[in-house]
């Protein structure tokens, strides 16, 4: 696309419409003050229709303070700076060092785009619980801006996509969109006000019996409605230009249209994008990267964003072609790879069907029965309270489900124990390629609730849930609280020396001996030789059944994986010796140590 | 009285319209200043940055300290141009003179990387892992900078040159501005192969 070109286009026709509001605005003025004289003639108050009754002038006066009113108020909640307005959205600052490479390359990503579209940096947040793609920027002036991305768009994008959509909002803010749609927003305060106070009069049931109020509140409410109509109709349609020109700014910004353009088609391609445009399709809907779009011409009329289709013609009429051939070109290796990036966390490859054994093998061969699998591979011991999993699941999902899974479990449960590994890899990469990131979560969910129900919540269970979670791609639990305490590290300094992290190692270790299944005199003493080698201080000996240590726990990942990687290794190497101590390795062991090398971002290599 | 009044009229109109094409020229003008100067912050970043690689790497390969020194010294002088052409950054000799430093020390930084390919223990260094990253992002944005900074240039010229803001231009003297780019074929493509080694 020839963006200079684009942008002036676009820019030009904005400027009409712009033009166009403050006409109709004007006119709309006008139009007000002959209908209420006009009305107030046919009640018999005045002679003539450009002659004021008093009773028409007071009505005048109240559309005008109503006018004057509604956008003062509309501007008091306007003037607050960016960042604030972000934390009422909810949304979380990105601190300067985090452990979450994601959010690194948003930083860098956001400082490039500022870069190149010469703006001063805005300060950046993430909407941690939207999962669909968008972001927006908020502030209207220079210096407290700040550029809002949601978790989605960082899931889903790759970094030069993700370019293209930070570009796409740098757009917004170099041609001073956030102003003028602020200014906008505040007349169209002003109107909505008219309507508010006619509904006063009228009451708020139009059904109710006609009294007195209706012929002051009638008149207002109408002319309210029609102004509001009115303005929102040439508001939209700026809008809209405003959008092909941030489109074109982010080409430019980025010199990378067809990133832009896949990032538009991911969008389009994206199921569950109406969350996001429910919740803030009011006033926010004209700073979004896009907004869901109905497709029948009145709402088109009435939308603040072209439809995505046309926008990715904008950029490039034959991208949907050119977009076939790439995939067809590297579709077997491209699988998965988008996603690889945002996880720091190593994930074993995917394990083939081929090296199960048959009868394993069939057990996995649809996402329904690695489904069932998944939860059978969790299924307790007790009979009691197995009957009472299968009533959970059953409830949760499908009848059908639980009756799979009991059928699992009775028949095949020796099969599912010696391969379980091999089989839960298998079935979580294929849950993870053929289910949406929502459901997902979803699962997790379950899954843990249904745990902790079955109070089958133990150190096992709890790292192979863990290991599953990482497997699904599904976020960790929580993510608003490491944010947080992410900051307060990057504070304090965040290497720290061996003895200060020798309550998290302790920690560590106790759960790592534990696991070896070893009589408990024999546990304190390895325990013991075990953390002499990190500390001096000795901490006492944790057990796997104290509750709330799963959360301890994940905090001392959080702690220790911001280390240098040379330290996470060498204690991980030293967990591997540990295992291998008795010359006998235990399946509790072996998972243990895996949740430590996928929670610690280490190689496992393979003993 | 009138011909007085109207002649007033259309003079402060015409006096208008020029003052109004000599501030957007200077606008465009300070825009492209601006421009350039960021390119300055991202190049001062990245030639602060380059002597900490040195002596990280420095500890490793003591065998190759020609091409340290070559390194050093391919900095030190873009360094010296750059100070020269950020004090005047209208002055398109001394804008052509740090572009062709910066390529000798992208070509200089190629060697350093392939180079460094030999010594698999620098890159397990945690150190030297960040201090590569951060050269990679700085480069990143010496790559936008210079994008936005020929973007204020072609706005520049273009207002310079269209007419009627010409007239006002030559009048004034607003000097053409040069687009950051390198001048021989040869430098163009050492640029290329440096980044892509760096990146």
């Amino acid at each position: 696309m020839y963006f200079f070109g684009k942008q002036r286009s676009s820019k030009t026709s904005s400027h009409l419409f712009l033009f166009g509001f403050v006409v109709a605005m004007f006119m709309f003025m006008v139009v007000a003050h002959v209908a209420v004289n006009a009305f107030s003639m046919l009640l018999g108050y005045s002679d003539s229709m450009y002659v004021s009754s008093p009773q028409a002038k007071a009505i005048v006066l109240i559309v005008w303070f109503a006018v004057l009113a509604g956008s003062y108020f509309r501007y008091l909640d306007v003037r607050k700076g960016g960042s604030a307005l972000a934390r009422r959205f909810g949304a979380v600052p990105v601190s300067d060092k985090n452990r979450f490479s994601d959010q690194k390359v948003l930083r860098n990503v956001v400082s490039e785009m500022a870069i190149a579209a010469s703006c001063p940096q805005p300060e950046v947040f993430i909407l941690t619980h939207e999962h669909s793609i968008n972001a927006f920027v908020l502030g209207s002036n220079d210096k407290d801006r700040a550029i809002v991305v949601s978790q989605g768009a960082l899931d889903n994008l790759d970094r030069e996509e993700l370019q293209a959509v930070i570009g796409h909002e740098f757009g917004h803010i170099a041609h001073g969109d956030i102003p003028i749609n602020m200014r906008l927003l505040i007349l169209l305060g002003g109107l909505l006000a008219i309507d508010e106070i006619g509904q006063l009069y009228t009451g708020k049931d139009w059904r109710r019996d006609w009294h007195i109020g209706y012929v002051l509140g009638l008149p207002l409410r109408i002319l309210g409605s029609i102004g509001v109509l009115t303005a929102n109709l040439i508001r939209s349609a700026y809008s809209r230009q405003r959008e092909f020109l941030a489109d074109a700014s982010a080409v430019q910004y980025s010199r990378n249209p067809l990133a832009m353009a896949s990032a538009l088609a991911k969008v389009r391609d994206q199921r569950s994008c109406d969350a996001m445009s429910s919740r803030y399709s009011g006033e926010l809907a004209h700073l979004c990267f896009h907004i869901g779009t109905v497709q029948s011409w009145f709402n088109r009329l009435f939308s603040s964003h072209p439809p995505i289709q046309k926008r990715i013609d904008e950029i490039d009429p034959h991208f949907s072609t050119k977009e076939r051939a790439t995939r067809r070109r590297v579709a077997p290796k491209t699988e998965g790879v988008s996603l690889a990036w945002q996880h720091p966390v190593t994930r074993e490859g995917g394990t083939s069907r081929d090296s199960l054994p048959d009868a394993v093998a069939l057990m996995v061969n649809d996402t329904p029965s690695c489904l069932a699998v998944l939860f059978a591979a969790f299924a307790s011991d007790a009979p009691g309270k197995r009957e009472d999993y299968y009533n959970a699941i059953g409830f949760a999902y499908t009848p059908l489900l639980s009756a799979h899974v009991k059928h699992i479990v009775s028949n095949q449960s020796a099969d599912l124990e010696n391969h379980k590994t091999a089989i839960l890899s298998y079935a979580t990469d294929k849950l993870r390629k053929e289910v949406q990131l929502e459901n997902r979560q979803k699962l997790m969910m379950n899954l843990e609730r249904l745990l902790v129900v079955e109070g089958e919540f133990d150190l096992i269970n709890y790292a192979i849930a863990q290991l599953v979670r990482r497997q699904l791609d599904v976020e960790f639990p929580l993510v608003d609280q490491l944010a947080e305490t992410d900051g307060k590290i990057a504070k304090q300094g965040n290497v720290k020396t061996f003895d200060s992290m020798g309550a998290e190692f302790a920690l560590l270790l106790s759960l790592m001996v534990e696991a070896s299944g070893a009589p408990s005199d024999k546990l304190e003493e390895q325990y013991t030789s075990a953390l002499k080698s990190y500390t001096k201080v000795n901490h006492p000996r944790r057990s796997g059944s104290e509750p709330g240590i799963y959360k301890e726990l994940e905090a001392a990942f959080q702690t220790l994986y911001v280390q240098p990687q040379s330290i996470r290794e060498a204690f991980v190497q030293h967990c591997v010796e540990i295992m291998h101590h008795d010359g006998h390795v235990a399946r509790a062991e072996d998972v243990v140590i895996s949740l430590f090398a996928a929670s610690l971002d280490c190689e496992l290599a393979a003993a | 009285m009138l011909t007085a009044i109207i002649m007033g009229a259309v003079l402060l109109l015409v006096g208008g319209f020029v003052v109004g094409l000599y501030n957007s020229l200077v606008k465009r003008r300070n825009e492209f200043k601006n421009a350039f100067s960021q390119i300055d912050v991202q190049l001062q970043r990245r030639y602060e940055l380059i002597p900490n690689l040195v002596e990280t790497a420095r500890a490793y390969m003591e065998h190759e300290s020609e091409t340290l020194i070559g390194v050093t010294e391919a900095r030190n002088t873009a360094e010296k141009k750059r100070e020269a052409a950020a004090a005047n950054p209208q002055d398109s000799s001394l804008v052509n003179a740090l572009a062709q430093a910066e390529a000798k020390l992208g070509s200089a930084m190629g060697g350093f990387s392939m180079v460094m390919e030999n010594y698999p223990e620098i890159k397990a260094d945690q150190s030297m892992r960040d201090l590569h990253d951060e050269l990679t992002t700085t480069e990143n944005r010496v790559g936008f900078a210079r994008q936005a900074y020929s973007d204020a240039v072609m706005r520049y010229n273009t207002a310079r040159e269209e007419f009627p803001s010409n007239i006002v231009a030559g009048t004034f003297n607003f000097a053409a501005a040069d687009l950051f780019e390198i001048e021989s074929q040869e430098m163009r493509e050492s640029v290329k192969v440096s980044f892509g080694k760096a990146a």
